[in-house]
């Protein structure tokens, strides 16, 4: 685990598609007219409805399960790549996000994640001991154009006394 | 049990905005059915949002929103305010403090702290508008962050 090092890459489960716009629309009760509204969004210069900015990381998610592969445990977590790289410790807490977005997210796209690490810091806090792990992850659509930029830091660490889980 | 449904939406901003200005309210009621809806639609089955027992059994009081929906939030609370013209440019960072909890009413409210004239990529002159954002659960603050929007100049 070095500075710069891809650790992970990940492709969406799926493409963007209307109804999982609206979906994510209606469940979110989201009223700026661009998601929903084609003529809308067509007079700020888009084909169509554009998929919601936040859908981001649900673009970004592999599946949970697909045919040929083991059944899904109860429980199972998201299939994001993070409880996966192996990080020192046995838990971990996201401390901080930052999501920077350079394209709007449209029908049709799929999104490929990369994972890099940027920084890793040990330290012991109240909680344990671990190590401060600073991550950039690129989103990019299939033609290759970058779309968003996420950074995320986690600490990942053993617990030096019973924990209370973390949001 | 009937909970009593309670929404407020962004009012459109009616200005070019100035630090200072409010952003907000945006609020919602956080019932579990909510959640449950919420999980449908990003895909993140974490037992913790949808099942009350358990978020117990991780310590928390009750299910808690993730951190897709809170992204979500901020998304609605600055371009419902904005307007259509306006582009998002970034959520965060976001402070995690406490759980964002399902069975209380929520209220994420922003309060503008830069204007900076700010080209688009494709050289149109606006401006990028910073926001901080809170998000508040009774006497608690669960979340904190900011975002940043771009809108054209008008005209």
């Amino acid at each position: 685990m070095t500075a710069g090092e891809v650790v992970a890459k990940t492709v969406g489960a799926e493409e963007i598609s209307a109804s999982a716009i609206r979906r994510y629309v209606e469940a979110h009760e989201m009223r700026w007219p661009l998601y929903s509204d084609p003529e809308a969004a067509r007079a700020q210069g888009h084909d169509t409805v554009i998929a919601p900015w936040s859908m981001l990381l649900t673009a970004a998610m592999p599946a949970y399960w697909a045919p040929g592969q083991q059944p899904l445990r109860p429980g199972a977590l998201p299939p994001f790549m993070w409880t996966k790289l192996g990080l020192p410790g046995s838990e971990m807490v996201t401390t901080s996000v930052d999501l920077e977005f350079l394209e709007p997210l449209r029908i049709g796209d799929r999104i490929e994640t990369t994972y890099r690490i940027v920084r890793t810091t040990p330290k012991t806090t109240r909680v344990g001991e671990g190590v401060y792990v600073d991550f950039e992850l690129e989103f990019r659509r299939q033609d290759g154009t970058l779309v968003a930029v996420e950074r995320t830091s986690i600490y990942s660490y053993t617990p030096s006394a019973p924990i209370r889980s973390q949001p | 049990m009937t909970v009593p449904a309670r929404a407020t939406v962004p009012t459109p901003a009616a200005t070019v905005p100035t630090a200072g200005d409010t952003v907000g309210p945006l609020s919602m009621h956080l019932s579990l059915q909510r959640l449950i809806m919420v999980s449908g639609a990003n895909r993140d089955f974490a037992p913790t949002h949808i099942d009350n027992e358990a978020a117990r059994e991780g310590g928390a009081p009750a299910a808690y929103a993730d951190i897709m929906f809170v992204f979500t939030m901020i998304d609605r609370l600055l371009l419902e305010w904005a307007g259509p013209p306006a582009v998002l440019r970034q959520i965060g960072p976001v402070k995690l403090h406490d759980f964002v909890l399902s069975g209380e009413d929520l209220e994420v409210t922003g309060t503008v702290v830069a204007v900076t004239p700010a080209s688009a990529p494709d050289g149109r002159p606006g401006t990028d508008i910073e926001v901080e954002i809170a998000f508040t659960q009774g006497e608690r603050r669960p979340v904190s962050g900011r975002g940043r929007i771009w809108t054209p100049a008008p005209g």
